[in-house]
């Protein structure tokens, strides 16, 4: 090796090393040529993910379309939140995240729209951590965030402040392939016109708080796992209503339910189908359903 | 005498100018310039910068998207990042915002704030000292220590108003209140959530916590806790949720926690984890699916 090339390894090495940073941003009107800084921002996230360094942030300048994206390491997405920062795909996910078991990915401030052909919202299929926040799913054929993991260690998802609106399979489901069962809590966010609103599927848990699960056309909130009868739903504190069945505990699924107003459901308030729904006692408001249904009660303590 | 008397008038003229410098509202951009005057027109690029040529009890805005830096705030003001914009604060290794003010007098309102410690800073926002602290619709992630450590030793009254805020994958606490002395801090945590730190809420020396309508998941130790050498840490919880943690609710020496109208559920460890310390139960809360369901005394509502 001659002076020269070491020098030019030497000087390639240092660029590569500098193209990353812990803050990046795109723009509506910018390059992915760019170096995604402030003033010279990239146009997508596709293009700004690979000068972002692990832990760091990509930020939205200004409004736009920013495209599909695919994360394999830990990151934040900020899209702003007065601004429209917007994923629009046509017959493909939105975010997929497949990231490492330490990972957490932080979403906020964003639309995601599969204007009735995309696949999925958000798949989130490897990694520690989602973070889902002041987002807008809407408009898939599958489901608004797709939970699919096959993964040995423990792995969280937690939706607040946002809306799963018009997607043709479920709001939010939840399954790990394996144990340990995924984590999931949805706070002060709403499913709407989706196939079922949010359901606990394989190897889950989910917390639905402060929430509302409307125009299901299946199950407001379900719980099933006929595989491994590991999966548990416990809702509080919300609204779900206008659904065909209100809550539903398929076979290997079970359901607790307190502080909760289930009305106006065309089905089934209480749909035990082979699972166990208990609600903690005279709690929970039900009427003007087709039929309440059954379940199990607890005491509060 | 003529000379002096120029020389007087030079000084008095400079010293109007630096006076007049300090406005009651300046402005930060992600293309500011900290040479500027921090105005509409020319805006400042940092926090740091601005502060000095903000009046006290004045207020810095944020005129569009930018990473505006640490701050150290030793006087009464509003920081204000937009809302709808990233208005951040990204440190390595450092704290993001320090609040060390007048404790008698002063009021310190942080807004629409990102504050990111990428896994290496330290707290991302400290109060060492001032009569209140506002943090609202802020984001704070990342930090090696506590996302917002109050860690006061002044015997003048402090209050902290946490509102519609998240703490998320802190290694330290959520939120930790202390104060070295009396009287004990008061802390309010409303429509807020703790994910994913060590300590979701901690009431420590001298403090006093309300936790209303908010969530506290995934703590790796305890959920939401109270304990004070000194006695003197409370902590009452209303319309909340506690899951996903390994002790839901622990009371160790000298702490004591009351709760009411809450969810805790899925935590690993204990429920109710009376450590040494008591917590009180409403009997309205929804407990299940724990490792244990731990121990609690009954106390009725009006």
């Amino acid at each position: 090796m001659n002076a020269v090339t070491l020098f030019a390894i030497l000087v390639l090495g240092t660029t590569i090393t500098y193209g990353q940073a812990s803050r990046t941003w795109v723009s509506g009107v910018g390059d992915d040529v760019n170096p995604c800084s402030r003033t010279a921002p990239c146009k997508t996230f596709a293009g700004a993910i690979s000068k972002t360094a692990a832990g760091g942030e990509i930020d939205a300048l200004d409004p736009g379309g920013f495209g599909a994206v695919t994360i394999t390491k830990a990151i934040t997405i900020d899209g702003g939140g007065g601004q429209v920062a917007s994923v629009l795909v046509a017959g493909t996910n939105g975010i997929v995240v497949q990231a490492g078991a330490n990972d957490v990915v932080i979403l906020r401030n964003l639309r995601i729209n599969g204007i009735g052909t995309g696949l999925n919202g958000i798949r989130f299929l490897a990694g520690r951590d989602l973070n889902v926040e002041n987002v807008y799913i809407f408009g898939f054929i599958q489901n608004g965030v797709d939970i699919a993991l096959n993964q040995g260690t423990a792995a969280s998802v937690h939706i607040l402040n946002s809306v799963m609106k018009n997607n043709g399979g479920v709001g939010v489901r939840a399954a790990n392939a394996v144990t340990p069962p995924v984590q999931v809590l949805v706070d002060n966010s709403a499913a709407i016109l989706d196939n079922i609103g949010i359901e606990a599927a394989q190897h889950s848990r989910i917390i639905v708080n402060r929430s509302l699960a409307n125009k299901a056309a299946s199950d407001g909130l379900k719980a099933d796992d006929v595989a491994t009868v590991d999966a548990q739903l416990s809702v509080d504190h919300s609204e779900i209503t206008d659904n065909n069945n209100g809550v539903t505990a398929a076979t290997g699924g079970s359901v607790a339910v307190a502080d909760c107003k289930i009305a106006n459901n065309s089905g089934t308030a209480s749909n035990q189908s082979g699972g166990t729904i208990t609600f903690f006692t005279q709690t929970n408001r039900v009427h003007s359903n087709g039929a309440a249904g059954t379940f199990g009660t607890t005491g509060q303590q | 005498m003529h000379r002096i008397s120029f020389k007087l008038l030079v000084f008095f003229a400079l010293a109007t100018t630096m006076l007049s410098a300090q406005a009651t509202r300046t402005w930060v951009s992600g293309v500011g310039d900290d040479a500027n005057p921090c105005s509409r027109t020319a805006p400042c690029k940092t926090w740091a910068g601005a502060i000095s040529k903000t009046a006290v009890g004045g207020e810095i805005d944020a005129l569009d998207p930018g990473g505006f830096g640490a701050v150290t705030i030793t006087k009464a003001i509003t920081l204000d990042g937009g809302g709808g914009q990233v208005g951040s604060v990204l440190v390595a290794g450092t704290n993001g915002i320090v609040v060390q003010a007048n404790a008698a007098t002063d009021v310190v309102i942080l807004r629409n704030l990102r504050i990111n410690g990428i896994g290496s800073g330290l707290n991302g926002i400290r109060f060492l000292a001032g009569k209140d602290l506002n943090v609202e619709n802020c984001f704070i992630f990342g930090f090696t220590q506590n996302g917002i450590d109050i860690a006061l030793n002044q015997a003048n009254q402090a209050t902290v108003h946490v509102l519609n805020t998240v703490l998320k994958n802190n290694s330290g606490v959520g939120i930790r209140a202390t104060n070295a002395i009396a009287p004990p801090v008061q802390v309010v945590v409303d429509n807020s959530a703790a994910i994913l730190d060590t300590t979701g809420m901690e009431a420590a020396s001298h403090s006093r916590i309300t936790l209303s309508r908010s969530v506290v998941e995934n703590a790796s130790a305890d959920g939401v806790k109270a304990d004070d050498a000194a006695s003197d840490a409370q902590i009452t919880i209303d319309h909340s949720d506690i899951s996903f943690n390994v002790n839901g609710i622990t009371a160790s020496t000298g702490g004591s926690i009351a709760v009411a109208d809450s969810k805790i559920a899925f935590n690993s460890g204990t429920a109710m984890n009376q450590a040494g310390g008591g917590i009180s139960s409403y009997q309205t809360n929804r407990l299940h699916s724990n490792g244990a369901l731990g121990t609690f005394t009954p106390i009725p509502q009006l």
